[in-house]
This record gives C-alpha cells, sequence and structure tokens, in this order.
C-alpha cells in the first residue's frame, strides 16, 4: 500500500496547484489540508485486505493516479455522447473527468427557484448553504475513501430544492470520464431539500472512453421534514475501473427516501448508501440491482439508523453473478433505543448461474427496543428448474426461457423506478446486459446509435 | 398414426413405474386414460413432456413418424405437444402475454411461419381467453401467480387454445376444480377439438368424462394397460371402483 500512499502524496501535491488559484476558497482549504493529514496519518482502513472482502483491488491501486487539474476542454460532447435516459423534460447536468460543464453559467436557477449545477460555483455563491455539509464528522466513518474523497475534491453536482417546491421535471446527472491516463476523480456531490419539497433525480457513472479510473464519489443529501426525493444511481464502468461511491442522506421528519442503486457492469465497484431517520415518520425505500460477470466486483454497503420514533424502512437488494463474477451484500439495520414502533425490512435475493460465480450476503440487525417490526431475508440460488421446464414445454428454447426468467428477477426493481423514460431505458438496458449486448468497455452505456442532437449546446469553461 | 407408444418402460430412482405401456392414438380421436393413484398417469405426461428426471430402460414412442426421444423438450412443443400439467409453476413478474407471444415466435419460427404483429398477436390473445372465459387483461398478470387451481387449470387450456397443438396430454386437469370451473375448462377442451388433433385426458375420476366424451377409455394399473373400451368403460368404473380392476388384474383376468 505504500505504492498507493506515496501516488497520493503527489495527488495532494497537485491538488494545491488547483485550489490555489482561488482564494475565496480559504475555508475549503483549511478543511482539505486537514483532511489530507488525516489521510496520511491514519492506516487506511478500507485499503487493507483484511477489510475488504477481496484482496484483488490492490493491483488497480498500484497505477499512479493523477488528477484533472485544469476543466475539460472538448468543444462539444455531443459527437460522443448522447444519452438515452435524456428527454425533453429531464434536465441533465454533466461533470466530465470531475468538472462540470456548463454554457451559461455554473448555476442554473430555474423558475421555481430549483438551484442545480457545480458545487464549486455553489461554494462561492452560496457558502453558507454548502460548507456546512462539508463540515459534516466524516472520520467517524473511519473510511479513508470518504477521508481521501474530502481531501481532494475540486466540483461536483450541487441541487438545492426550497422548501414546498415541487420539482416538475427530474434531473440527471451524470459522471463521464474521457482520459487515457489514469486519473483519479474525487467528486463531491451535495443535493439539499427543503422542507416539503420533492425531487425526482438519475445520478450516473458512466464512461465514454476507456481509461484506468478511480472514481472516489462522495454525496451528501439532506432531506427537509416532509421532502420526498427518488435518487437513482446507475453505474456502467469498464472492467479496470475503480469505483468508490458513497452516499449519506439526513432524513427529517416525515421525509421519504426512495433510492435505486442499479449496476449493470463494473471492474470492481463499493457502493455504500446510509440513511439517519432523524425525524419521526420519515420512511426509507432502498432498493438494489447488481448484474456482473466475468471477473467483475461489486459491493453494496447499506446502513439505514433508525434513530427516531415510527420510522420506516424497506431493503430489496437483487442480483445476478455470472460466470466468476464476485457479489456482496452487506445490510445494516440500526435500531435505537428510542425508535420506538420501527418498521424495518430487509430482503436479498441473488442468483448465481455457474460454479465460479459468488455471493455473499450478510444481514446485521442491531436492535436497542422492543417495540420494533423487523425482518431481513436472503437467498442465494439458481434459476427455477421448475419454471425453465414449464417454459420450455410451451416451444420457447432454454436460453429465451433463461433470458425471461432473468428479466422477471429483475423487474421487481425496474418496475420501482418513478421516471418513465429511466424506467424504460433501464428495463431496456437490462435485457440487453442480459443478452450479453451491453458492452462496458469502450462505448459508454447511455451512448446509442440514433444520435440525436442535444437540446442545448455545451460550452466547456469555468 | 399420430402417437404410438410400444412396451413402454420407465424407472425413477431404480423403481420401475411403467412396465409395458402400449398406446396407439390417431388425429381425431379423444382418449381418457383412467386408473387409481400412483399407478404412472402423471409418470408417462412428463415422459412425452421431456422430463429428463426418468430412465426409458426399454421401448419406444413415435410422434409423427419421428422417434420422440430424439426431440428436445422445446422441440416436441414446436411439433405440436401440448401436456396441460397437474401443477403449473408459478413464474412471478413474467407475464402471460409475454410468455404466449415468446412462445408463438419461436414456434412460428420453426414451422417457417411469418410472426405475428403486436395487433394480430392481441387480436387472437383475445380470440382465443372467450375459449376459457377469461375477461382479465393478461398483459398485467404473471403466469399462474396467486392463481387459484382453478384459475390455473383455465390458464393451461387458455395456453393450449393459443398454441393450436396437434395432440394435447392434459394431466388431471379436473383436479381441484370446482363445478363451474369444471364445465369451463372441459367446454374449453371441446371448441379445441378437431379432425386434425387428438387429447388425451388422463383423470382419477368419470366426472370430467361426462363433459369431454372419449372414443376410448383406458385403464392404467401397476405400470400398463390393463383394460381398454368405450366411454362406457368409464362408467362401469365409477359404478364399480377401481378394486374391481384390481381384483380382476390380479386374478389374471386382464
Amino acid at each position: 500500500m505504500d505504492g498507493f500512499i506515496q501516488n497520493m502524496r503527489q495527488c495532494f501535491e497537485q491538488h494545491r496547484a488547483i485550489s490555489l488559484t482561488e482564494p475565496h476558497l480559504s475555508e475549503l482549504h483549511a478543511l482539505q489540508a486537514e483532511a489530507q493529514q488525516h489521510f496520511l496519518q491514519t492506516q487506511p482502513y478500507c485499503l487493507q485486505s483484511k477489510k475488504t472482502t477481496s484482496s484483488s483491488i490492490e493491483h488497480l491501486l498500484q497505477r499512479n493516479y493523477g488528477l484533472q487539474l485544469t476543466p475539460c476542454t472538448y468543444d462539444s460532447l455531443d459527437s460522443v455522447f448522447h444519452c438515452s435516459i435524456e428527454n425533453r423534460n429531464t434536465a441533465m447536468f454533466v461533470l466530465l473527468n470531475g468538472w462540470y460543464l456548463y454554457r451559461h453559467s455554473a448555476l442554473t436557477i430555474f423558475p421555481d427557484g430549483v438551484v442545480a449545477g457545480s458545487l464549486r460555483a455553489a461554494l462561492k455563491q452560496f457558502p453558507e448553504w454548502v460548507l456546512p455539509h462539508l463540515k459534516e464528522t466524516e472520520y467517524v466513518l473511519n473510511n479513508d475513501m470518504v477521508t481521501l474523497n474530502k481531501a481532494l475534491f475540486y466540483d461536483g453536482f450541487f441541487i438545492y430544492v426550497p422548501d414546498n417546491v415541487i420539482a416538475d421535471s427530474p434531473l440527471q446527472m451524470v459522471n463521464l470520464v474521457r482520459t487515457t491516463n489514469p486519473l483519479l476523480i474525487p467528486n463531491r456531490d451535495i443535493v439539499i431539500l427543503g422542507k416539503n419539497a420533492s425531487l425526482k433525480m438519475a445520478h450516473c457513472h458512466d464512461t465514454i472512453q476507456h481509461g484506468k479510473t478511480l472514481i472516489d464519489d462522495v454525496t451528501h443529501i439532506h432531506l427537509g421534514d416532509g421532502a420526498s426525493l427518488h435518487y437513482y444511481k446507475i453505474e456502467n464502468k469498464e472492467h479496470d475501473s475503480l469505483l468508490f461511491d458513497h452516499v449519506f442522506v439526513e432524513q427529517g421528519a416525515g421525509s421519504r427516501l426512495y433510492s435505486g442503486t442499479l449496476t449493470f457492469n463494473a471492474g470492481h465497484a463499493q457502493n455504500y448508501l446510509s440513511t439517519n431517520l432523524r425525524g419521526p415518520h420519515a420512511e426509507a425505500r432502498l432498493n438494489g440491482l447488481y448484474l456482473v460477470d466475468k471477473k467483475q466486483q461489486i459491493q453494496n454497503h447499506v446502513f439505514v439508523n433508525h434513530i427516531a420514533p415510527d420510522c420506516k424502512s424497506h431493503q430489496l437488494y437483487k442480483g445476478i453473478a455470472d460466470e466468476e463474477a464476485t457479489a456482496s451484500f452487506h445490510g445494516h439495520i440500526l435500531v435505537n433505543e428510542h425508535a420506538t414502533r420501527t418498521e424495518a425490512y430487509q430482503s436479498s435475493k441473488n442468483i448465481t448461474l455457474t460454479n465460479t460465480a459468488h455471493v455473499t450476503t450478510q444481514p446485521f440487525l442491531e436492535i436497542y427496543t422492543d417495540d420494533v417490526q423487523c425482518s431481513h431475508g436472503a437467498t442465494i440460488g439458481q434459476l427455477n428448474d421448475d419454471a425453465l421446464f414449464y417454459l420450455r414445454s410451451r416451444g420457447i428454447c432454454e436460453y429465451h426461457a433463461r433470458m425471461l426468467l432473468m428479466h422477471a428477477f429483475t423487474k421487481e426493481i425496474t418496475d420501482t423506478i418513478d421516471i418513465h423514460s429511466l424506467r424504460d431505458a433501464m428495463t431496456e438496458l437490462v435485457e440487453k446486459r442480459l443478452r450479453g449486448e451491453l458492452q462496458s468497455c469502450q462505448n459508454c452505456i447511455l451512448c446509442c446509435n440514433d444520435k440525436k442532437e442535444l437540446p442545448w449546446q455545451m460550452d466547456i469553461k469555468i | 398414426m399420430l402417437l404410438k407408444i410400444e412396451d413402454l418402460h420407465v424407472s425413477i430412482k431404480g423403481k420401475e413405474i411403467l412396465k409395458g405401456f402400449n398406446l396407439n392414438v390417431d388425429r381425431g380421436e379423444v382418449h381418457a386414460i383412467m386408473g387409481p393413484n400412483g399407478t404412472g398417469k402423471s409418470t408417462l405426461a412428463s415422459v412425452i413432456a421431456g422430463k429428463d428426471i426418468y430412465d426409458i430402460t426399454r421401448g419406444s414412442i413415435t410422434y409423427k413418424d419421428k422417434n420422440l426421444f430424439n426431440l428436445s423438450v422445446e422441440e416436441r412443443a414446436r411439433e405440436g405437444i401440448f401436456i396441460g400439467f397437474q401443477y403449473p409453476v408459478e413464474i412471478p413478474g413474467v407475464s402471460i402475454a409475454n410468455f404466449m407471444r415468446a412462445a408463438l415466435n419461436e414456434i412460428y419460427r420453426y414451422k417457417g411461419i411469418p410472426e405475428l404483429t403486436a395487433a394480430q398477436f392481441l387480436r387472437l390473445m383475445e380470440e382465443k381467453k372467450k375459449v376459457v372465459e377469461l375477461t382479465e387483461k393478461l398483459s398485467e398478470r404473471s403466469v399462474n401467480e396467486g392463481f387459484s387451481g382453478g384459475e390455473k387449470k383455465r390458464n393451461e387450456i387458455f395456453q393450449m387454445a393459443m398454441l393450436d397443438p396437434e395432440l394435447s396430454i392434459l394431466d388431471e386437469t379436473d383436479s381441484g376444480l370446482d363445478i363451474d370451473a369444471l364445465r369451463i375448462v372441459a367446454n374449453g377442451v371441446n371448441q379445441l377439438k378437431k379432425a386434425s388433433n387428438a387429447t388425451i385426458v388422463i383423470t382419477h375420476y368419470q366426472r370430467l368424462l361426462d363433459y369431454i366424451i372419449p372414443d376410448k377409455v383406458h385403464v392404467l394399473y401397476d405400470g400398463k394397460i390393463v383394460k381398454s373400451g368405450d366411454k362406457t368403460l368409464a362408467i362401469e368404473l365409477e359404478e364399480k371402483g377401481y378394486e374391481w380392476i384390481k381384483k380382476e388384474y390380479e386374478q389374471g383376468k386382464c
């Protein structure tokens, strides 16, 4: 690991070149300097092989990653990128190699008061909204990918929905990568929903050009009392990419979080999703779907923290592992002593298609009060032989019968996607993925051949 | 001859179930195979369907002059064999409409017939729903999921109507049906009867045969057919019970 630490030392040096050019960010500099110190002083936690379910990420770390020091300068992206999810009703925002791309301004302020755009710009314009979220005590997690993100991030997405505003069109945030050199991309995203505000959004990790990347993404989501958020994460990365995705949610009273984490391809991906149910009657529905093959590895870690009484949480994670892929699900429910009348459910269902695919599923329930309803269930199995036979006995060949069953298995998750265009696109992607037609490398999944013009021009200047 | 079964011996885990079974079925015929429980009725249906848990130790099944054992499960279906299962499987997440569309497409492709358009398919489905008095939207219902016993059997006959098979084998289709469901299922089967197809009804009770009139009735006992006759045999069985057959068989009379 010394090599990686040394590499990070170099990144910290490089990072100074980015941040020093903007003097108004002095408070951030102090935070980042502290985080850099912290990272170097503590023994890297998630990088210790005994802490990860697989030590095979080590070679992915020994690559001498660099940072993208300057904003990207592609004249336009439309020659290489077209998103199939995006449509007239969706506003799309793009980060390329970690830098926000924009035309007129780095922050878009919609008529209803919704603000969306670059975190870097938001830090300048609305420091009082952004800074408190950057100061949050992440060290307690003892997770140095989060520390590393704090030490290095330079941009990301910022979304703000004012009190009582129902954002009528979904937002789509796309993290794109285009590089030939090994690149470390530490994005920080902040999503704030005021009281009774409502938003639907998709957040995609994607690649438009094959390159070795380490994505270290941290998202903070704050839901005010009565707020409602649909948050879909879509991941499709090339086989030798390393992706750490952390999402931390704070939920106020009566707020509702609907999340869907869909991983189609991942070299090695670790998704962490945690939510603190701080106010009574808050609800979290957390769904996940992962489809992995070859030697891909996917980990999903979920932490639901029932702090206030009368909250509900549901977790449903499903996955199919083929060939030599490895998938794991770690679901932690913590019911604190004051969280009476909690309802917390967890279900993890997995299919392994080969003898060499590995699935680990680990429910972990920690309950400190009596008046609760909690359940958990986990299955790992093969496709149902009786169902396969039944389908074949009607003339359907084994291959198609398997497809139908796998599609049915995934449908339970894709059907919960509440953005129509996204649900259709995801259903189609799942089908393509199951047929083996969706390649992770070279082409971006969201690229499609029927190239349409982007609804807006993209200028890249910061 | 549509189906010719000769001296069929079938075992499962070393235990012989069918012990020299013979049957000839021609187009336009309805055969009933009756018999007490555990005599091999369902084994026969499963072997014809192509379930691979059985050992076929002797004998042959010839279907449309082809050796049935050379055909895969799906090829048998595409060649026109339909099994109405005793216990249809629930398949959550696969809609009946998608299931039938996939099946018809593959059967048509196999036969070299152009596939139906979406509109043609929907029309066909609406037409065939009437055969078993189905009124629900099948695009929204998963195959057999949450169906009652009667609904499952109606769904089997609906599938039969959609796939238009040449040989249908209905395995205990009457079990678990109340009188109304029995009438609907039997009516469906009767409507589908043609000079070009044949049906084998496997049943324990004579009840179903009040509605579906068989041309031939066979009694299966101890792994082979011990008595054959016309529909009056079924009535005689209902009156005298299977004990009568057992006695005759053990005395070597049949």
